[in-house]
């Protein structure tokens, strides 16, 4: 592009800007602008710049040497950092569109508010000659309706916006989120949302061609929320129920001549109770979750476009046969009301969520667990005894062991219950799509401890996590099991979704004391990734590669 | 027998070497005699002749102390070279920077996103007044 005799120029500084100052591959560092966002998970955002044809600096032994000391790289292509090339703020929401003339255009295009469809002005202003005024050209664009009315979406903040999420190489398309609100961002204020704080609910595409001077701009709903959010389902267990009654019994003249244990439900008129009650299973399974949330888009080094999408699956199943019964059926007027009622039962959970890429799985982080019980209720007269034996063993995790007695008096008249399981909660339905940007994150009681004495474990919040654009993961937020000073851990897992498929990072895996504040999320990390070295990083405070 | 133009020629030949032989002779003596005269030169020398004289001391060489040298301080005063008759006269300027021209073409960033304009022809004028124009190559690209 240049003649041979003229040196490049540019800015070779490139690495990973952390603390502002760049990470030179010198292993110095050197003074930089900090890219940044007001919403966490943008901060790191990356989009590679590549104008066609520009070749490879080709530089001389004795050069590379020289740069290699001092930390250069002289690249033929551009990252644009967060909202910043090369250090500096670019303008909100813009981006650059390099022409089929190889002219570069600064793109400004704002989509905030238009999710009901109408007009906007799309600007190309002249980009990149540095001297004389530019030249710039205005359209009146055609935005279309992107489809946000239904369904409604639970737990949200209801606030919509749309911002740009990354671009291709030249510039000629760009994706933008369609996102809606989640908790507070404001760090300090309490708010168990603000790990991902705008979750998608759409998506967009602005397709520019031609020349500055006459580009034809297009824009086109690559997702309305329907198709954004995907599918939920849930299927409940078949269970029959079992219930033990105890009937009264009388002669003809109306007197009492005794009390049936019976399972045949009573006749009417008649005085009767239950003893316990159990929901019988045979393997039954529940199953409720969601698929195709479309949760990120990004375009490759080539401009094709790539679609990430999220799913949640949880799986249970209850194998709990009927009560096994000992003692007598029939008690004569008079008579102690006595019996056993056991139960033997087992319950396994699987919680599966994770991600793929343009439809393959990348990434599915999975827990089992399985719990085995026994369950007693021993019948003296008008009163019980409830026993229970528990083993759960969790993976990852622990086993856990458990038993108890308890003396119900006087046992209640409508019976005492058999079964259900001591840790494993069973979801509740999400055959709602509107539900799931609220579902990215749920609590389970998990053991990756042992609890204290008679307490369940505390509770461990699953969660997706989007670290920016193009990198993302899961955390798993531990909840404190007791008052203050509420000990938070932060647990980021090793693995990370990236354009380039499944990576690993070093986890973060961080305590932090709340005080008396009840769940903040505020050890939020940030990730970023580079598209010219494929690397990727993580931190605990902003980072991106430029 | 000699012809005529060679009787001439030995006759001229003769008289200018008796013209020689005399009067140059004696205007070199009497010159030296005035220089003489002049300087004493004859008289110093018949000095020297009967005198004996004294042997001089060589001056030895000066040390250098030891140590730092002072600073020593040069100073010299820039003296405009007077304004030739052709050619520019200092200061050149250039009186308008909208006529300056620009190749389409600049030199690109390595990247490829920013140019720096490449200057094709600058307007300048030198203190006389008189016009300068610089005419610059456009950068030309190698084919790959």
């Amino acid at each position: 592009m240049n003649p041979d005799n003229v040196p490049p120029w540019g800015c070779p500084w490139h690495g990973l800007v952390k603390g502002a100052r760049v990470q030179l591959p010198n292993g110095s560092s050197r003074p930089y602008s900090q890219p940044g966002s007001t919403i966490h998970n943008m901060s790191g955002n990356t989009s590679l710049l590549a104008c066609p044809g520009v070749p490879v600096v080709e530089r001389t032994e004795e050069e590379a040497a020289a740069d290699a000391d001092a930390g250069m790289q002289w690249w033929n292509v551009a990252v644009l950092a967060g909202n910043r090339l090369h250090g500096r703020e670019m303008p909100a929401g813009g981006w650059v569109y390099i022409d089929p003339a190889g002219d570069r255009w600064l793109v400004a295009l704002s989509l905030s508010g238009a999710t009901g469809g109408g007009t906007r002005n799309l600007t190309l202003r002249r980009f990149g000659v540095l001297g004389g005024a530019p030249t710039q050209y205005v359209y009146s664009v055609t935005v279309p309706n992107m489809g946000q009315t239904t369904p409604v979406i639970s737990g949200s903040d209801g606030t919509l916006s749309v911002l740009r999420h990354h671009s291709n190489p030249t510039g000629s398309a760009s994706v933008f989120e369609v996102s809606v609100g989640f908790g507070a961002s404001l760090p300090g204020q309490p708010d168990a949302n603000r790990y991902w704080p705008r979750r998608p609910c759409g998506w967009v595409e602005v397709r520019l061609s031609g020349p500055g001077a006459e580009c034809e701009v297009v824009i086109e709903v690559l997702k309305t929320r329907a198709q954004a959010l995907g599918t939920a389902y849930f299927d409940d267990f078949e269970l029959s129920l079992e219930t033990y009654w105890l009937v009264e019994e009388r002669d003809g003249g109306g007197a009492l001549t005794g009390t049936r244990l019976t399972t045949d439900s009573p006749p009417p008129g008649t005085t009767n109770s239950v003893a316990v009650y159990h929901a019988i299973s045979d393997g039954a399974a529940l199953s409720s979750g969601f698929d195709d949330y479309v949760v990120g888009m990004w375009y490759d080094n080539a401009g094709v476009r790539h679609e990430l999408t999220a799913f949640r699956h949880v799986e249970m199943t209850l194998n709990s046969p009927p009560i096994e019964h000992e003692g007598p059926t029939w008690f004569p007027a008079g008579s102690t009301i006595t019996g056993t009622f056991s139960i033997t039962q087992t319950t396994t959970m699987l919680i599966r969520f994770g991600y793929l890429l343009d439809g393959v799985e990348v990434y599915a982080q999975e827990y089992n667990a399985a719990e085995n019980a026994e369950y007693d209720v021993v019948l003296n007269g008008s009163d019980a005894v409830q026993s229970g034996s528990i083993s759960a063993t969790f993976d990852p995790g622990i086993t856990i062991t458990d038993g108890y007695a308890t003396t119900v008096a006087p046992r209640p008249p409508t019976g005492l219950s058999l079964g259900g399981s001591r840790y494993l909660g069973a979801p509740s339905a999400w055959n709602d799509p509107g539900l799931t940007p609220s579902r990215i994150s749920l609590n389970y009681r998990w053991g990756f401890e042992v609890p204290a004495a008679g307490q369940l474990p505390p509770a461990v919040n699953f969660a997706l996590y989007r670290f920016c654009n193009q990198l993302y993961g899961v955390v798993n937020w531990h909840l404190p099991d007791s008052g203050p000073p509420f000990l938070y851990r932060y647990h980021y897992l090793p693995a990370v979704v990236t354009p380039g498929g499944l990576g690993a990072l070093p986890e973060i895996d961080t305590t932090q004391s709340r005080g008396t504040a009840f769940a903040q999320f505020d050890v939020l990390a940030y990730g970023s990734w580079c598209p010219v070295t494929a690397q990727a990083a993580r931190d605990t405070e902003p980072v991106c590669f430029t | 027998m000699a012809t005529l133009a060679q009787q001439r020629a030995a006759i001229a030949a003769g008289m200018r070497s008796s013209r020689q032989g005399t009067s140059e002779a004696s205007r070199r003596a009497t010159g030296e005699a005035m220089v003489s005269r002049r300087t004493g030169r004859d008289e110093v020398d018949d000095l020297n002749a009967v005198i004996t004289q004294p042997r001089q001391r060589t001056t030895l060489r000066t040390v250098e102390p030891r140590g730092s040298v002072p600073a020593q301080v040069g100073r010299g005063n820039y003296t405009a070279p007077p304004a030739a008759g052709a050619g520019l006269a200092s200061p050149v300027t250039e009186p308008s920077f909208a006529v300056r021209e620009f190749w389409a073409n600049g030199l690109a960033s390595s990247d490829g996103l920013f140019f720096l304009p490449a200057p094709k022809k600058i307007v300048m004028q030198d203190a006389n007044g008189a016009e300068a124009v610089f005419e610059y190559a456009q950068p030309v690209v190698p084919s790959p």
